[in-house]
């Protein structure tokens, strides 16, 4: 217990000196030597700035002026020193209404920012609607366009394809090239297949017609002679010659027993199949060239292209060596434009369209009752379409060009 | 572990006046703590008086008292207490820049200088105490962090270090030898150091007494005498049957040495 007591004793003794050692030595001191370094920091800083004022505002001459205690100059001194505080303040409340009006303009920019951001996003939704209907109009642009099958025939004949011309019973074609010969196909459920060629012909064909049973095909030609074949067994049955210019066109008339052609002897000729003889001889029209001969129940319409980019409806009545011309209807597109002085057109078989090839190898389709462009049908011909021709059926229509190309068009 | 707050943070207060000798006066007052060396803690005075001196009249920096260069490699305290214990407070010591005494003091260019001194001597007192294997199972970045808390006056950082330095087998008893040097004013001798146990070989436990008799018997009083010398450690006067052991654990400077210093008792 002794020892205890002695060990407190001296160590008590010890913390009691420490004790008495820092009251002395430190505590007495601390806020002194504080409070002076405290000063001596704020005495620096003053040296400081007061000698960076006056090395910005004033000379070493100044100084020196300064220091010789004149009064007057003492209070020049005085005086520009408040002059200058003047001028300082005034400064400074034009930066502030400056940084005002600054603050203003900023706030207005911010609006307009802000309104041309909903702008454009209004816009950007309105162009998603776009795309999204345009992306639906492809989708039914591609789905017609399937529907609208094509048959293509490369080098349906050697060289240029002059004419086409679907049979009544819709099941064959024939076509007519400067290669002079008549070619025919099966059309078989939406297929072309080659079936024979018709030869005879000297020179190109110009006009190929069927009878209206189908046995018999008349061929113009640019020999000046017009051809009959059968159907049955392809024979050259009748050659009836007597133009003295390319024949351009020819039809069977509605009883088929007679055949009118046209030619570039500016003449139309009316033969009779029993006899095989020319019976009358008409030159209808002096300026413009019979290039096409429509049939339709007893009267004449003649479809004439004429070089312009339009088709024009002439109705004309043919009896007794005489005829009107008058102009019934005008169509036209733009791009169509007619490929050759014998390019064709021609109804559909109700009556409602027309179809026309154009130069530039497009198929234009025009509505009769409206007069306005239904359909046009580009990209397959690569040159000027020759003819045209409606299946009776209407489902078809066949088209031939320059290139020597056969187009077969499908679910007209 | 109170004590140890006590001695290690608490700073002591040196003010201290620098004049410089061809310059119009100039003051500094400074709080010093006194477990740190004079190069460590006086980078504010060689800024403050570099502002006011031409560059090409500052060489290396150093310190002296009433005509005594101050050595550096000393702890503040022990300088203190052996020049200027019974003084009046503030203590002033003057700064010099130029005329470095090469006899009496080493030079001391960096920082790095310091704790390669601090460093050895922490090295010797382990290998006095423990016969180096603390301080060698120690590494480098532990050695590091002893410096790094003295030089930046943290107590936690450094003692959780040297706690390790002061941890003994409990069979002994107490540490091997232990680390301690005795400074006198009046003497030529720098300080005495010698080999010391704390236990005796009957296990009594040696106090600070058993030390200075024999060490340095002079320091004692005898019966009937006047006291002639006080023993100072960080300052105070410990009692004399503390025992040593407790001394070198609690009241040791941070280089784990205990510093002692005996100066004569003031006439006046």
């Amino acid at each position: 217990m002794a020892e205890r007591q002695a060990d407190c004793g001296w160590k008590r003794h010890i913390s009691d000196q420490l004790k008495l050692r820092d009251r002395v030595q430190r505590h007495t001191f601390e806020e002194i030597v504080q409070q002076y370094n405290r000063l001596l920091e704020k005495s620096d800083l003053q040296a400081v700035l007061t000698e960076r004022y006056q090395t910005e505002k004033y000379d070493v001459q100044r100084g020196h002026e300064a220091s010789s205690l004149d009064a007057s100059r003492s209070d020049s001194l005085h005086q520009e020193m408040s002059q200058m505080r003047i001028r300082h303040q005034e400064e400074l409340t034009e930066l502030h209404k400056k940084r005002g009006e600054l603050a203003q303009t900023v706030i207005e920019l911010n609006n307009q920012i802000q309104q041309k951001d909903r702008e454009i996003q209004s816009n950007e939704a309105r162009m998603l609607e776009y795309q999204q209907q345009i992306a639906g109009l492809d989708g039914d642009c591609r789905d017609l366009r399937s529907s609208l099958q094509v048959r293509l025939h490369e080098e349906a004949h050697d060289g240029e394809v002059n004419t086409v011309r679907f049979s009544p019973g819709s099941r064959l074609l024939a076509t007519g090239g400067m290669d002079r010969r008549v070619k025919l196909w099966e059309v078989v459920a939406g297929r072309c297949e080659a079936k024979g060629a018709l030869t005879g012909s000297n020179a190109g064909i110009t006009s190929i017609d069927f009878d209206s049973a189908g046995s018999y095909l008349l061929a113009a030609s640019n020999d000046f002679a017009s051809r009959i074949w059968t159907m049955d067994d392809y024979r050259l049955r009748h050659t009836l010659t007597g133009h003295s210019g390319k024949v351009l066109s020819a039809r069977f008339l509605l009883d088929n027993a007679r055949i009118v052609s046209g030619s570039y002897d500016r003449t139309l000729k009316l033969w009779d199949l029993r006899s095989k003889v020319c019976t009358s001889s008409v030159t209808p029209v002096p300026s413009c060239l019979l290039t096409c001969l429509h049939l339709e129940n007893a009267r004449n319409l003649k479809m004439a292209p004429l070089m312009t980019s339009s088709v024009t409806l002439h109705h004309s009545c043919y009896h007794s060596h005489h005829h009107d011309v008058d102009s019934v209807c005008v169509f036209s597109a733009q791009g169509f434009k007619c490929g050759a002085d014998w390019t064709r057109v021609t109804f559909s078989p109700d009556g409602s369209y027309v179809a026309g090839g154009s130069a530039d190898g497009a198929l234009y389709v025009w509505n009769v009752l409206t007069g306005k462009l239904d359909r046009t049908l580009d990209r397959n011909h690569s040159s000027a379409i020759n003819c045209v021709s409606w299946s009776p059926s209407g489902t078809y229509v066949a088209s031939v060009e320059k290139g020597s190309r056969a187009i077969l068009w499908s679910d007209m | 572990m109170l004590l140890h707050r006590l001695v290690a943070v608490s700073p002591m207060l040196l003010c201290a006046c620098f004049c410089l000798v061809s310059f119009p006066p100039n003051l500094l007052q400074l709080l010093l703590p006194r477990v740190s060396y004079l190069p460590v803690v006086t980078d504010k005075v060689k800024k403050h008086f570099l502002k006011v001196m031409r560059p090409e009249d500052v060489e290396e920096m150093w310190f002296e008292y009433e005509g005594t260069p101050l050595k550096w490699h000393y702890p503040i305290g022990v300088l203190f207490d052996l020049h200027a214990s019974n003084t009046v407070l503030p203590w002033n010591i003057t700064v010099h820049f130029k005329n470095f005494p090469d006899q009496d003091l080493l030079h001391c260019p960096s920082n790095s200088i310091v704790e390669a001194h601090f460093m050895s001597s922490i090295k010797e007192a382990d290998s006095l105490k423990h016969k180096s294997q603390v301080v060698n199972d120690m590494q480098k970045k532990d050695h590091k962090q002893l410096w790094m808390g003295l030089q930046n006056d943290k107590f936690d950082q450094f003692w959780a270090m040297n706690r390790k330095l002061m941890e003994y087998p409990t069979e002994d008893g107490g540490f091997r030898y232990i680390p301690f040097r005795i400074y006198q004013t009046l003497s030529d001798r720098p300080f005495i150091q010698k080999l010391f146990r704390p236990v005796s070989p009957d296990c009594n436990a040696h106090t600070l007494g058993d030390l200075l008799k024999e060490m340095y018997p002079d320091a004692l009083t005898n019966d009937g005498e006047q006291k002639r010398y006080q023993v100072l450690i960080h300052g105070i006067e410990p009692l004399l049957e503390t025992p040593l052991q407790w001394l070198s654990e609690h009241l040791s400077h941070p280089d784990n040495f205990l510093h002692i210093c005996v100066v004569p008792v003031p006439t006046d």
